[in-house]
This record gives C-alpha cells, structure tokens and sequence, in this order.
C-alpha cells in the first residue's frame, strides 16, 4: 500500500471534491432567493450551525499554521486554541439571541447591514463593509494560496502527471471553491462545512492517537523529551513571552464575536433557541479539531530534537511532514482532505460574506435600497470575488501575507464594540461605531504596512482592539444618542445598564 | 444601576496602562525570541525573555487577572435585564469568573515553581503549568457555558423576546425585491 501512497492520498482528497460539486448542485435547487443564497432561508438547525461556526473558524491556518507554531515556539500558540472556551462563550452571550434577533426583525442579511440599521447611520454601514472586504480579500487569497500549494504538492507525487503548475493549481481550486459557493450560495457552504466539519473531527482524533502512539510514553513521553531540552518551550509562555501570550489570549477570546465568517452563522439559524445547545456543539467540536493543532507540533518537534527525524525544511512542513512519514496512507488521504475541508470551509464563508458586502451592504448603504436582482448580482460577484483573490494570490506578493494577518485582528477591532457590544448597549452612538471602525483599519494596517515592531511580542490585533474598544465606549459616554436608535423595537434597551 | 460598560472602559484604560508599562518598563521588552542552538532555521527556545519574565512574575499576575476580569465583565453585558433573576446569574457569572481568576494564580504560581527548579516533573502529561493551562484556563470557561445552557429561558432568551425572535418575517423585502 506504501507504493501507491500518493495515489490513496490524491483518491481521497478527490472524493472530498466530488462531495463538494454534489452538495453545491444539491443546494442550488434550494437557492431561490437573496436570503437563501446569503442567510440560508434562515433555516440551519443546531447541529449544522455548531459544525459551520467552528470549522469555519478552524481554517487551513489550525490545521498548518498552528502545528507549525507549536513545532517553532513551544506552548505559546496554545494561548490561542484555549482561548475559545470563553471567546465562544462570549460570543453567543452577547450574539446568540441578538443577532438572530436582528436578521428577523430587521430582515438583516450581513452584519453591515445589523450595523447601519442599529446606528440609522450609512457611513458606519459603509465603513464595516469595506473592513469586512478589505479583511475578505486578505483572508480568501492566503486560503486559495495555501489550498494550491497543498494541491501542487500532492499532485506532483503522481508520477503520471508529472509536474503541475501553481497557477494550474490555483485556478481548478478557485474554480471549485467558486462553483458550488456560486450555485449553492450560503446554502451549500454551510452543507459542505458540515462535511468539512466531520472530515475535521474524524480526521484529528486520528491523528492525535496516531502521534502519541508515535513518541515513547505517548503525550507524556513527549513533554520529557522537550522539557530535557528546553524546559521555557514547555512553560506556559513557549518562546513568545508571558505579555506576548496574555495579549493573544485578549484578541483571541474577545475577536470570536467579531468574526464575521462566525458570527453571521447566528443569524441563520432556523429558532432563537437552538443557540442553546448550539454554544456548547460549537466548542465540543472545536476542541476535537483542536487536538491536530496541539498534537502535531509538540510530536514533530519532539522527534527532530531527539534526532528521530531531520529538521524540518520550514516549521509550516511539521503537520504534513508528519503525514507523509508517520501515518498509514488512508489516513493521511482523510487528514489531507481534512486540510482541504479547513480551508475550503473557511474561504466559502469569506466568499459569501464578501459578496453581501459589494453587492448588498454598499448599494443599500449608498442608494438607500438593493439592487434589482440581487440573487444574479450575488452570483455574478461571487465569481467575480474568486478570481480577483486568486490573482491577488498568486501575482502580489506580500500584500496576501499582509492583509490576511491583518484579517483576525480588524475584524475583532472593528466589529466587537460595534456589534458584540452595541447591540446589546443603548447608549453606543453611531458616531461611536464609525470612530471604532476607522481606527480598527487605521490601527492594524500602520502597524502592518509600516513594519512596526511592538515590543514583548504583544499581538498587534490586541493593541486595535484595546484602541477601538476604548474609543467606542468612550466616546459613547461622551456623544449624545440619536433619538431613533434608542428605539426600543431598533435595540433592545436597558441591557448593559442591568 | 450597575453600568458594565463603564466598568469595561475601566478595565480596558487599566490593560493598555498595564501594556504600556511592561512596553517600556521590563529590561527585555525589545529583546527578540532566541533561536534553538541546534535546529537554528526553525525552532525557537525561550532565551533571555523567558528568563526576564519570570523576574516581572507580579506584573504578569496582574496582567492576566484584568484580561480575565475583562472577559468575565463582558458576559454580564449578554445577560437579558427583562429578566427577573438577573441578580442570581450575575452572582453565577461572578462566581465561575473568580474560578477562572484563581485558576490562571494557581497557574502562575506553579510556573514560578517550574522555573525555579532545576529537574522537572510532570503532572499528568504535561509539566505542571501547562497542565494547568490546558486542563484548567481551556476547561473552566466551559463552567459559563453550563451557566448559558441551565438558564437560556431565565437569562438569555425571556418572554417576549424569544417570540418575537422565533416568528420569522414571512414578508422579506428582499424577497419582494427578486
């Protein structure tokens, strides 16, 4: 079976395609209208909304990009994975019922939608929907760019094929990224996160036993080696510092409820009360997820320093390095198809939230109501969407790299005081929201665009949203209501002042 | 009145105060991670940071119990005041919310252990800290998710609210606008 290794892996992985063209075929007979297409009728059940939150969350980053953190700097990068018991928590306390609230009342369909309604303010609607965009277009390139390079290395194990492009690989991913988010809309991006989602679980209790049946001692076995060898890599702050950790703790558990990709999942689902047991679904499943991400890293770094294995060619190789030479090849195909279903979940998410953006958010925001036609628009954008980011992630270089670290930490700044907060606060004004925003974009693209280095590792991300969350309120306490927001049917009053 | 979100903006002055002042007052603020002697391209180890943040162990104490303090303050700001026993669920927000605080000091305090020491043991499958951090700062959270889930039609979704927001808009203007 190891002779056709690449084979079993390549089989798989085309399998998971295949689901994917089926489900989008399956949800374009369901897609009727604008709020099908972008809200899902309204109508996801708890188990479909919980697997959507989380495996959109957990993007191809958990299943790459958080081993190799583990496999560079120790415990540090595990600030992030245990920050979601409390950002997930927070998240539906303050959203799980108001946003839902808000979609049916309001008919919002998208979040700068909920934000120009909440504030009776354009500017502010505009200004979180060329956040969520710029944040989008950042978000979707890096997941393109990750899911053909993944793609290029898999394909270039087949010997029949020979050698394949990036581009080549590039294209047929947006091209079936694009084709079932454009026939199924939101419909099927939330039916193939479910896929995605399962594929995920399965695809990391896997390989959890699968590396601790790796090491000697397991888990424990594990931690010796690396405690032998640098014992600060295995305290609780790795090698990022103690401020460092504390300050991605913040963004990390606050910027949940400032997702979009996550929090619009709220607003479709089919009942106010299903957030109830969607909360406690929503974080089993990501702690599952969670297990590769922690797992893998210690293990690889573990067997490089005990010198079972040669040192790796990038910390980004330690999760596929790992596949390659340490698991069975059907699992490795499920594990790889996990990676793609990470990705892939993530960037359907960003692609129809980016759509709402250009073709819902802006037009109402600007023209006072949508466009004729909006469901064709929709599709029309979406593909539209699909091929700016994957030319934007094959021909700009550092800007992809640029604007997806400046995703996470804009999207917390910008949409937690103005969302997550202001829903549930009367007196936040709208002049409030726009300050926050603005400073959100201004804050984390300086600190990115002009390589400023803050010290002790402090998260840039924590630093916009310490800025923007202090101006939001602030300048609330300071700035005078307009009387329609205090309308009791527009926000729900008396909620911060219990 | 009790307004959480003044509170909010306190903690909030208090985090970026405690931010600037480890920014510009520990001796190793500008030091950079420490590559591993050996797999030099790839890893990291803890170096001279590491070894400088064990001496500002407090400020760290500090630093940690607000961003807890911070979050737990944010649930309060979810919490329905229609409701007749919002007192009860702040008192059980607070209450998992010291939990969570005195979980991240016995954390500290067991890392303040580890690095004094010159062998480590491990408790569980991790050394101490760590065991700590995974098993108690990831899990002890999950005690407000009991808290959702045991009161969501007291708390979180009551009266009128919850009727309104389960009858969905048959007249959608976006569908009048396809």
């Amino acid at each position: 079976m190891e002779n056709y290794r690449a084979e079993i892996i390549v089989g798989c992985v085309a399998i998971y395609f295949l689901l994917c063209i089926v489900v989008g075929l399956w949800a374009m007979r369901k897609t009727r209208t604008a709020r099908d297409f972008f809200m899902a009728g309204r109508d996801l059940g708890i188990f479909v909304t919980s697997i959507a939150i989380f495996s959109s969350a957990m993007s191809g980053f958990g299943f790459v990009g958080g081993p190799g953190l583990v496999y560079r700097m120790g415990i540090s990068s595990l600030w992030i994975v245990i920050s979601t018991t409390i950002g997930y928590a927070i998240c539906f306390f303050l959203l799980g019922k108001k946003l839902r609230e808000w979609a049916v009342k309001r008919d919002s369909i998208s979040l700068p939608d909920v934000i120009k309604v909440r504030y009776q303010s354009s500017t502010a609607g505009v200004l979180a929907a060329v956040a969520i965009l710029l944040g989008v277009m950042g978000y979707l390139a890096t997941q393109i760019a990750a899911m053909a390079t993944v793609l290029q290395s898999l394909v270039s194990g087949l010997t029949t094929y020979g050698e394949v492009s990036l581009f080549a690989c590039a294209l047929f991913s947006t091209v079936l990224l694009v084709f079932y988010c454009v026939t199924g809309g939101i419909i099927a991006s939330v039916y193939t996160d479910l896929i995605q989602g399962v594929i995920m679980m399965v695809a990391a209790v896997l390989v959890f036993l699968t590396a601790i049946w790796t090491v000697d001692g397991g888990l424990a076995g594990i931690s010796q080696v690396l405690v032998r060898d640098d014992p600060q890599s295995m305290s609780p702050w790795g090698s990022k510092g103690m401020i460092g950790c504390l300050s991605w703790y913040f963004v990390f558990a606050f910027g949940v409820a400032g997702q979009p990709h996550v929090i619009t999942k709220l607003m479709m689902t089919r009942r106010a009360e299903d957030a109830r047991w969607t909360l406690p679904a929503t974080i089993a499943g990501y702690m599952v997820t969670a297990l590769l991400w922690i797992v893998v890293g210690l293990t690889m770094r573990a067997l490089v320093v005990s010198h079972a294995h040669p040192e790796l060619a990038t910390a980004d190789s330690a999760a596929p390095d790992f596949l390659q030479y340490f698991t069975h090849p059907i699992l490795a195909g499920i594990v790889f198809a996990g990676l793609f279903a990470a990705i892939m979940s993530t960037a359907d998410a960003f692609l129809n939230i980016g759509a709402a953006a250009i073709v819902h958010d802006i037009p109402v925001a600007i023209r006072g109501k949508p466009l004729e036609n909006e469901l064709r628009w929709a599709r029309v954008v979406t593909v539209l969407i699909g091929g700016a980011a994957m030319v934007f992630a094959l021909f700009s270089g550092d800007m992809v790299a640029l604007l997806g670290a400046f995703g996470w930490g804009t999207f917390a700044a910008a949409l937690v005081p103005t969302v997550a907060i202001g829903l549930n606060w009367k007196r936040a004004t709208s002049l409030a929201a726009c300050v926050a925003i603005a400073s959100s974009l201004i804050v984390n693209f300086s600190i990115k665009a002009f390589g400023i280095v803050v010290p002790l590792n402090i998260d840039s991300g924590a630093v916009a949203l310490l800025v923007s969350l202090t101006l939001f309120i602030g300048i609330s306490l300071g700035t005078r209501n307009n009387p329609e927001v205090a309308d009791p049917e527009v926000a729900d009053p008396e909620v911060a002042e219990v | 009145m009790f307004d959480v979100t003044r509170w909010l903006l306190a903690l909030c002055l208090m985090i970026g105060g405690l931010l600037i002042y480890a920014a510009t007052g520990f001796e190793h603020a500008h030091v950079s991670s420490a590559v591993h002697p050996v797999f030099v391209s790839t890893m990291e180890v803890g170096g001279a940071r590491g070894e400088g943040d064990i001496i500002h162990w407090n400020e760290g104490l500090v630093f940690g119990t607000v961003v807890i303090v911070t979050l737990t303050a944010t649930l309060l700001i979810g919490v329905d005041s229609s409701s007749s026993g919002i007192k009860r669920i702040r008192c059980w927000i607070l209450a998992v919310g010291l939990v969570y605080v005195l979980t991240f000091v016995a954390m500290m305090f067991s890392w303040r252990e580890y690095a004094s020491q010159a062998t480590h043991e491990l408790w569980g499958p991790f050394p101490a800290p760590v065991t700590w951090m995974v098993f108690g700062i990831w899990l002890v959270p999950g005690l407000f998710t009991l808290i959702y889930v045991a009161g969501f039609h007291t708390w979180f979704v009551v009266g009128k609210v919850q009727e309104d927001a389960c009858s969905d808009s048959s007249e959608s203007t976006i569908e009048r606008t396809n």
